[in-house]
């Protein structure tokens, strides 16, 4: 047995088979369970409708035609009045029947029946007109009623199931739209979790894409007031939308909420329905909060405030994408921590190698400190990003550990160096790059190291490389090493004054130095390298000076 | 025979994504649009299973459990509840019919088929001493 389906309204399928049905001479028209007329072509749109829809007796027809078909479990076609045939299709909502569909087929006979005369008259239609035109119909053999309504009623439930298969194909196509929208935003969200990204700026993309693919007014990210595991984030409220209150008091909502959540229980907020939640009413009507879990501590909140559109109870589709987000959000948080931490380790490692081959040499103090500092402000001058400013300022930092394999008498000189001490001063860019060359996370200072004593003339060491041949990086800290040099009391010669240093970089520019990145060093602003020289300086005169000079 | 599942749902994608996934599971489905629809077919039918939405037009999902929980010829009809309202179901709720599973919108279709898989073989293994009149 084939089930029909719930017939949907569905007047464009209507029409559309009206006009299939009338091509071969049929009318269709709708009907209730008790024949008032309910579907029908547009008045003065067709004349063989407008005959038979404005027609008193016609209508008289099909209620008494209906009241026959409703003790009819498959209603059959009946000849109301001469020639002139109705075929019913029963429509079905709700698994009841709601009306029909039906045919009106004619045949011969109905051109000479006097039932004609009074339509005629009735729809105000020249008789001999209408049975001119009604001559004209493929009109039909009474054998070939039943066929004729056969066929009627399959195209009329194909008509039918194409209407349902229709609905249902833009719903999966709606439904998949809006799936690819909740893949987009995981792909976003995984991709902006390189770790290189600011929390600020990852909170903030998570909830700009949350909001383009929940129907929320807003949606905001309240972090705990906790500064050691959050920093910046700390009792932040970071927001995308338009919240109906100002960022304020939602934060302090938020921080109260915040207070009483436990771990790992999203919520659903309804102030308005909910007598519960009537203090959390400035957050809006209908609000998701779903914790940010670190340690299996409650960090933040992931909140969607006030939902929209026509559907605003709460999902649980809604919930588990900003559920996702929120453990996304609690990773990336956590590995952004343990980058810090493992950087701050590398550096200050790399801070304290330096430091005491720089401390070998009281000259030298805070010397590689200083480099470093130079070179990134110079990189930034001329452009470089934050990220690549930061790996250059390690190449400036370790530019000089080759030091650490020259011998002491020779570097702590105060006299001029014979040939061969001055050998051994050359090899110190070597010797600091086979020192680091194995380190994987170098490789990129390498450059930096092994040639920050070349020469733009092709007159320096050790490979008397010449211009753009020699690295970027090297030619940077070329610049910051000879002017720190310059700068400080060294054991062969006094400072000089800015004035002369900067002097002497610009008699150098071109020969010793890159003439492009020479005039940039120099407006260069040495307030930040004034104040590290003079914190060295510091240091080295309160460990260097007895307790009765201090005084 | 294949076993039958009865797939209730108002959203035309829900019905047309379980449909397919169980059809090729080697089941055999049909589908109501209500609640209403819903409790006549599985009367008409007696399916294995019902998977059915809980927010659905004219008879919600817990009213459909507890319209079949009323009537000793579909009362042990195992039921799984698919909904996007979890929030709204508290336990009393869930003891109203032979309940077995809520699961929570979005779902994985696999997810539901190897629920599906594991309940009728539960069903299966409980009826054994009485085997069904269609499996003789």
């Amino acid at each position: 047995m084939s089930r029909t389906a719930t017939h949907p309204e569905a007047p464009t399928a209507q029409s559309t088979l009206h006009r299939r049905l009338r091509d071969v001479g049929l009318l269709l028209v709708g009907c209730t369970c008790s024949g008032e007329l309910t579907a029908r072509p547009g008045r003065g749109e067709d004349w063989l409708a407008d005959l038979f829809c404005e027609s008193p007796i016609f209508r008289s027809i099909l209620r008494s035609a209906a009241d026959q078909w409703s003790a009819q479990a498959q209603p059959a076609a009946t000849e109301a009045v001469t020639g002139l045939w109705l075929a019913p299709i029963p429509l079905v909502s709700r698994r009841r029947r709601s009306g029909y569909s039906v045919v009106v087929i004619l045949t011969e006979q109905f051109l000479a029946a006097e039932h004609l005369a009074a339509m005629c008259q009735a729809s105000q239609m020249d008789r001999s007109l209408c049975q001119g035109r009604l001559a004209q119909l493929p009109l039909a053999a009474p054998s070939e009623v039943g066929r004729l309504a056969a066929l009627a009623r399959g195209a009329h439930d194909d008509h039918v199931q194409l209407a349902t298969d229709r609905v249902a194909v833009e719903s999966v196509g709606q439904q998949l739209a809006e799936s690819y929208e909740e893949m987009n935003l995981l792909y976003v969200i995984i991709q902006s979790m390189k770790v290189v990204e600011r929390p600020e700026r990852f909170v903030t993309i998570a909830c700009q894409e949350l909001l383009a693919t929940l129907p929320y007014a807003w949606i905001g990210a309240q972090f705990a007031e906790d500064p050691e595991r959050l920093k910046k984030l700390a009792g932040r409220l970071i927001v995308a939308g338009r919240p109906a209150e100002p960022i304020d008091a939602l934060s302090a909502a938020a921080l109260g909420l915040l207070a009483q959540t436990r771990a790992d229980s999203p919520v659903v907020l309804e102030p308005a329905v909910n007598p519960m939640h009537a203090k959390h009413a400035s957050l809006g009507k209908t609000v998701l909060v779903h914790p940010v879990i670190s340690d299996g501590q409650v960090i933040g909140l992931l909140i969607a405030g006030d939902k929209e559109g026509p559907d605003t109870a709460a999902s649980s589709v809604d919930m588990k994408l900003l559920g996702a987000i929120a453990t996304h959000m609690a990773i990336f948080l956590e590995n952004a921590d343990l980058y810090d931490d493992l950087n701050a380790m590398f550096l200050g490692t790399l801070e304290a190698l330096t430091a005491s081959i720089d401390a070998k040499d009281r000259y030298t103090c805070g010397h590689s400190q200083r480099v470093a500092l130079l070179t990134q402000q110079l990189a930034e001058a001329i452009g470089f990003d934050e990220h690549t400013a930061a790996r250059m300022r390690i190449a400036g930092l370790v530019h000089d550990v080759g030091k650490i394999g020259v011998p002491e008498a020779v570097l702590l000189k105060s006299g001029k160096l014979t040939e061969e001490e001055f050998d051994w001063i050359r090899k110190h860019p070597e010797i600091g790059y086979r020192i680091l060359k194995d380190i994987p996370q170098l490789q990129d200072i390498l450059p930096g190291v092994l040639h920050h004593h070349e020469h733009w003339d092709g007159t320096g060491y050790p490979e008397g490389l010449a211009g753009h041949a020699i690295p970027l990086v090297a030619r940077l800290i070329a610049l910051a090493d000879a002017f720190d040099a310059m700068s400080s009391n060294r054991a062969y010669r006094r400072d000089l004054s800015r004035r002369a240093v900067l002097e002497e970089i610009a008699v150098c520019s071109g020969t010793q130095f890159d003439g492009e990145l020479a005039p940039v060093f120099a407006a260069l602003d040495f307030g930040k390298y004034d104040q590290l020289a003079a914190e060295h300086r510091a240091t080295l005169d309160g460990t260097s000076q007895s307790p009765g000079e201090a005084a | 025979m294949a076993q039958r599942i009865l797939v209730v749902d108002d959203e035309a994608h829900i019905v047309q994504v379980l449909s397919l996934k169980l059809r090729n599971a080697g089941y055999e489905i049909i589908t109501a649009v209500d609640g209403e629809e819903g409790v006549d077919l599985a009367r008409e039918q007696r399916p294995d299973l019902i998977i059915t939405d809980f927010q659905m037009p004219y008879l919600t999902g817990l009213e459909l459990c507890q319209a079949l929980a009323e009537d000793e010829v579909t009362a042990k009809i195992p039921i799984v509840i698919l909904t996007a309202r979890g929030y709204a179901l508290d336990d009393a709720d869930l003891a109203l019919g032979n309940i077995k599973d809520v699961i929570s919108k979005p779902f994985s279709p696999r997810a539901i088929v190897q629920l599906v898989r594991e309940l009728l073989a539960e069903a299966n293994g409980e009826a054994q001493p009485q085997p069904r009149p269609e499996a003789a």
